[in-house]
């Protein structure tokens, strides 16, 4: 029998990534403005549309940074929930499904093929949303795995991972530790 | 209520520059110009013995510039050949921060950034230009009477450092060799 994974309970909400994302956005703002008394020692030299694209260019990484952040709580929502229905030996058809793949794998299953793909057999839950969350991490593990090659999947934004999150949490049944 | 709001922000937008904004963005360029001028001399100094020993070519051109308030204009650009590197000075502009005008020397391994910067300067307190908004910093700047052509270190505590001979030469090392 596998050990029981023991919640940190550290995992960050979405809403908090946000308040941060938005933080830091305001934060790049005040050091790329006029405003920043560093302003002319970090920036001698630039032209104004020089340093526009450098702040647009941070902006973008931060961007792509809280989305991957966005993307760990998402993750994170979706395997509590796996442990939960696992441990709490439930009687519903995704719990009993999950508990079948513990038994085989313990905790230790893959997001997409495991997680998600029981998911799938749950009419109750929007299967589009499934199909958009499978695309979706596929641009997370390019991201996390140092965007090497050219991805032939549409690369999303803050916004449109943020919603997705958003969707996701408020329309799966999950259990929370 | 939305026209009234959109009239203020057209009577904003159109309203000519307060006299203490001003500049004659036609006299920056040429003025700029003037000193880049200056710097490829001053580079050419630099090189004479190398260029005399025919051991380094000068290649002189033209490249057009695009400036936020300047507009469309052409400015000289030069090269170094070295062997078989090629080093290249490619002038920025003139409505930079803290600088009147700025030249990228680049190669194979880097980027050298000279600009042009009041004589005292090692770091500097100055004010730029956008083409849209109000000026951030409305207080008037001291007129500058003497400009000279410096290195700017890289980022993010950028420095001015004197431009003479040897670190010249060490730039251009830098950008050949890395």
């Amino acid at each position: 029998m596998a050990s029981r994974v023991v919640l940190s309970h550290e995992h960050l909400g979405i809403e908090q990534i946000d308040r941060r994302r938005q933080d830091t956005e305001a934060a790049i703002e005040a050091y790329f403005s006029i405003g920043n008394p560093s302003s002319a020692q970090r920036f001698l030299g630039l032209a104004p549309h020089e340093v526009r694209d450098e702040k647009e260019a941070l902006l973008d990484e931060s961007r792509r940074s809280s989305a991957m952040d966005v993307f760990g709580a998402l993750e994170a929502a979706f395997r509590v929930d796996f442990l939960q229905r696992c441990y709490r030996r439930e009687k519903d058809d995704i719990s009993r499904a999950f508990r079948d793949i513990y038994n085989n794998k313990g905790a230790h299953v893959s997001l997409e093929r495991d997680i998600l793909a029981t998911w799938r057999r749950d009419l109750t839950v929007p299967q589009r949303m499934i199909g958009e969350l499978t695309d979706a991490f596929k641009y997370r593990h390019w991201l996390a795995h140092g965007r090497y090659w050219r991805p032939k999947f549409h690369k999303l934004d803050y916004a449109e991972v943020y919603s997705l999150a958003e969707a996701t949490l408020a329309s799966f049944p999950f259990k929370e530790g | 209520m939305a026209d009234t709001t959109f009239s203020a922000f057209i009577e904003q937008q159109t309203a000519p520059p307060t006299a203490d904004l001003e500049v004659d963005w036609d006299q920056q360029r040429k003025e700029w110009l003037q000193h880049l001028d200056q710097f490829y001399k001053l580079v050419e100094e630099f090189m004479r013995e190398y260029v005399d020993q025919g051991k380094v070519r000068l290649q002189h051109g033209t490249k057009k510039l695009h400036e936020e308030l300047i507009g469309d204009y052409s400015a000289d650009t030069l090269a170094l050949h070295i062997g078989r590197n090629k080093v290249v000075f490619d002038p920025a502009g003139t409505n930079l921060i803290g600088a009147k005008g700025r030249v990228d020397m680049k190669s194979a391994k880097g980027t050298v950034k000279f600009v042009l910067v009041p004589e005292d300067a090692t770091t500097v307190n100055w004010r730029y230009r956008v083409a849209e908004g109000p000026d951030p910093m409305p207080e008037p700047v001291e007129p500058v009477e003497n400009w000279t052509w410096k290195i700017a270190t890289p980022p993010p505590r950028v420095r001015c450092v004197e431009l003479c001979k040897d670190s010249f030469q060490d730039a251009v090392m830098e950008v050949v060799n890395g």
